[in-house]
């Protein structure tokens, strides 16, 4: 049983991560009811420009992050106006926007790679020495500690920024019915825009943390939005508590999961839940049928 | 018939006339350069090693090429480090550009993927690095300048025991190579009367080891064996190793070596069996020299060992090739009587099977340094 702490904060660890990006995710397809594959580069973006800054530069870890997630924002907006809204206006499907996006995906991987060639790096350099942390018979690294934080105040943002603004509930307006919106006089191709720079930022985030964690390499936004839009889907596509919910279910369920099957089964669990639920609850948990 | 299909008609065949007389013409034979297929991972997360490797046989070409006599071409393929692709790789090397001789594949499960389709046609497939034990009899054409698992799986195995370990938990990545290796350890350790208390398995792209272990540290281990291939998980796993606060002995493979692993701490402590590569030796020190004048300090990610051993391949293949000339099966039967032969990877010989034997040393990991131990 002394193993059952170290699993909890295993899952807790991974919950956090994937709950960036669901979270991320999930409020960009809110706004926009496409499945935007390039989300998962801009984690890639926010980790290597991260690793830029920290390593050309020389600069520290906070200028470090913050360089990483406003670049992955740029960018993230960048692919809104040059790809998705272009498309959008000439009433593309939401499978062409979703070719699309892999499109943007890969090239952003191969730019990635092309720059900083493909060889796997770590962050590390620009945490330090870390520390650990002793919960029960559980080990976390000080890092760990702050991608839960960063989960934590990610959905405590949210939360606030969605339901107590009015920008929030312009986006919730969004979300719910754009044509409608748009009667109302809401600037959506505005709400659109933030959205996308607040998403791809937690994205950015997420890539940053994850370097730290264990390292970046061009093609690890993909497994990332693997996880995490199996966790958005779980949790309840579209909302952003969601997000959350399903990426801590899905952390809880990989690992416990592997506790008497064997470690490759892994992913094999994590993909059965996402087709258990897409046959029998596609909106989720927290999902709104429509 | 009308106007429009007779015209339709004499057009077409005229492009069949053509067509036909450029196809019966082919290429000048004699004197256009010989072309040489290369296979490996250029692309995904074994990318490092398929870079520094594809560098090493540039700069072999370059250097026969400036010998002057018929020119040698390169047609770079990328296997992914797995059989689907590097056996699409072979099709079009073989059946499009022709080639009658390739360097590949890198990682065991291109060689593998590509073996059967060299076999067929009767192409020399070389392999540099390759490793399981399956290559041994995977054809008549196949050959490597590497040995086998079979050799330093068992040594392995043979070492945990001999130092007291009974009972070893094994992880290992589910590739071709190193599920060969931990099969032939397993197999070995439980032949010596030892038990695999468990063995786990990760895909290559995972970043995520900490449940696996937290497994494998409450079964309570005398000694662990790990066998990673792609650098980026491998230097992820024993850095979560660490953390997770094992301090179990550890065993593993060469992909210890590699820079990345040596400079971050991660393989601090760990023993492993390595072909006897000695840096210090004149071929071993050129090549290393030249390597870096040209492309750079060999990258983070790739144990030296295997850019040497590709060097000499190329160096091998295209020697043989001026010696017997183009026909492959000439070349197949003068790369089996390969004997101590120099090559910055060491001396070189080639069993009846195609494959290279070299000795196995035992190395352990201290301070950052590579050192070798007499058992």
């Amino acid at each position: 049983m002394d193993i059952v702490p170290q699993l909890i904060v295993n899952s807790v660890i991974a919950g956090s991560l994937y709950a960036l990006v669901a979270m991320s995710f999930n409020l960009v397809f809110g706004a926009t009811r496409f499945f935007n594959l390039a989300h998962g580069s801009l984690a890639a973006v926010g980790g290597y420009t991260a690793f830029f800054i920290g390593d050309s530069l020389g600069a520290s870890l906070p200028a470090a992050m913050l360089g990483g997630v406003i670049v992955a924002a740029i960018v993230g907006y960048g692919f809104e106006f040059l790809v998705f809204r272009p498309l959008r206006r000439r009433k593309a499907s939401n499978l062409v926007l979703l070719v699309a996006s892999l499109g943007a995906l890969t090239a952003l991987e191969a730019v990635i790679a092309i720059l900083f060639t493909s060889q796997f790096r770590t962050l590390s350099f620009l945490a330090g020495t870390t520390g650990i942390v002793h919960i029960g018979t559980g080990v976390m690294t000080h890092v760990q500690v702050g991608i839960l934080a960063a989960a934590v105040l990610v959905l405590i943002g949210s939360w606030l920024l969605l339901s107590r603004t009015s920008f929030g509930r312009a986006v919730r307006a969004v979300s719910d019915d754009e044509e409608v919106a748009k009667i109302v006089g809401i600037n959506t191709d505005k709400i659109i825009a933030v959205v996308f720079i607040i998403g791809s930022a937690v994205a950015g985030l997420a890539g940053v943390l994850a370097g730290l964690d264990t390292g970046i390499e061009p093609r690890m936004g993909f497994s990332l939005l693997l996880k995490g839009v199996i966790a958005a889907i779980v949790g309840g596509i579209g909302s952003v508590y969601g997000g959350f919910l399903g990426a801590f279910l899905l952390g809880f369920a990989e690992n416990f999961g592997i506790w008497y099957i064997s470690g490759e089964w892994k992913d094999a669990i994590a993909f059965a839940i996402l087709i258990l639920f897409l046959l029998f609850r596609p909106q989720g948990i927290l999902g709104k049928k429509r | 018939m009308n106007r429009n299909t007779k015209l339709t008609g004499i057009a077409v065949l005229i492009v069949v006339i053509l067509g036909g007389w450029y196809l019966a013409k082919g290429e000048p034979a004699d004197t256009g350069p010989i072309k040489i297929g290369f296979i490996g991972p250029l692309t995904g997360d074994a990318a490092s090693i398929g870079e520094s490797t594809r560098n090493a046989v540039v700069m072999a070409i370059d250097e026969v090429n400036a010998e002057g006599g018929r020119q040698y071409e390169v047609i770079y393929e990328d296997g992914k480090c797995a059989g689907p692709a590097s056996a699409s790789a072979a099709q079009k090397l073989i059946h499009v550009d022709k080639v009658e001789f390739i360097i590949g594949g890198i990682c065991s499960g291109e060689t593998l993927g590509a073996a059967p389709i060299a076999e067929a046609a009767g192409v020399v497939l070389l392999s540099p690095v390759s490793s399981s034990p399956d290559i041994t009899n995977a054809g008549d054409f196949v050959f490597r300048v590497f040995a086998s698992d079979a050799t330093s799986g068992s040594k392995m195995a043979e070492t945990t025991w001999k130092r007291g370990h009974k009972n070893v938990a094994v992880i290992s990545e589910q590739t071709d190579y190193s599920q060969a290796l931990r099969k032939v350890f397993e197999e070995r350790f439980k032949e010596l009367g030892g038990t695999i208390v468990i063995s786990e398995g990760y895909p290559s792209s995972a970043k995520d080891f900490r449940s696996q272990l937290a497994k494998i540290k409450a079964t309570n281990p005398d000694a662990i064996y790990l066998v990673p291939q792609t650098p980026a998980s491998g230097e992820v796993l024993l850095a979560q190793v660490k953390e997770s606060g094992i301090t179990t002995p550890l065993f593993s493979n060469e992909l210890v070596t590699t820079e990345s692993f040596l400079t971050s701490g991660v393989s601090e402590g760990i023993l492993f069996a390595e072909v006897n590569f000695d840096k210090e030796s004149p071929e071993a020190s050129m090549f290393l020299k030249k390597f870096a004048g040209r492309f750079g300090d060999i990258n983070a990610n790739t144990p030296p060992v295997y850019v040497a051993s590709t060097y000499d391949a190329v160096h091998l293949l295209t020697d043989l090739i001026e010696e017997h000339g183009t026909n492959p099966k000439r070349v197949r039967d003068a790369l089996y009587k390969v004997s101590d032969r120099p090559g910055a990877a060491g001396p070189l010989l080639i069993d009846e099977n195609g494959d290279a034997v070299r000795e196995y040393v035992l190395k352990q990991i201290q301070g950052g340094e590579i050192v070798p131990i007499t058992n």
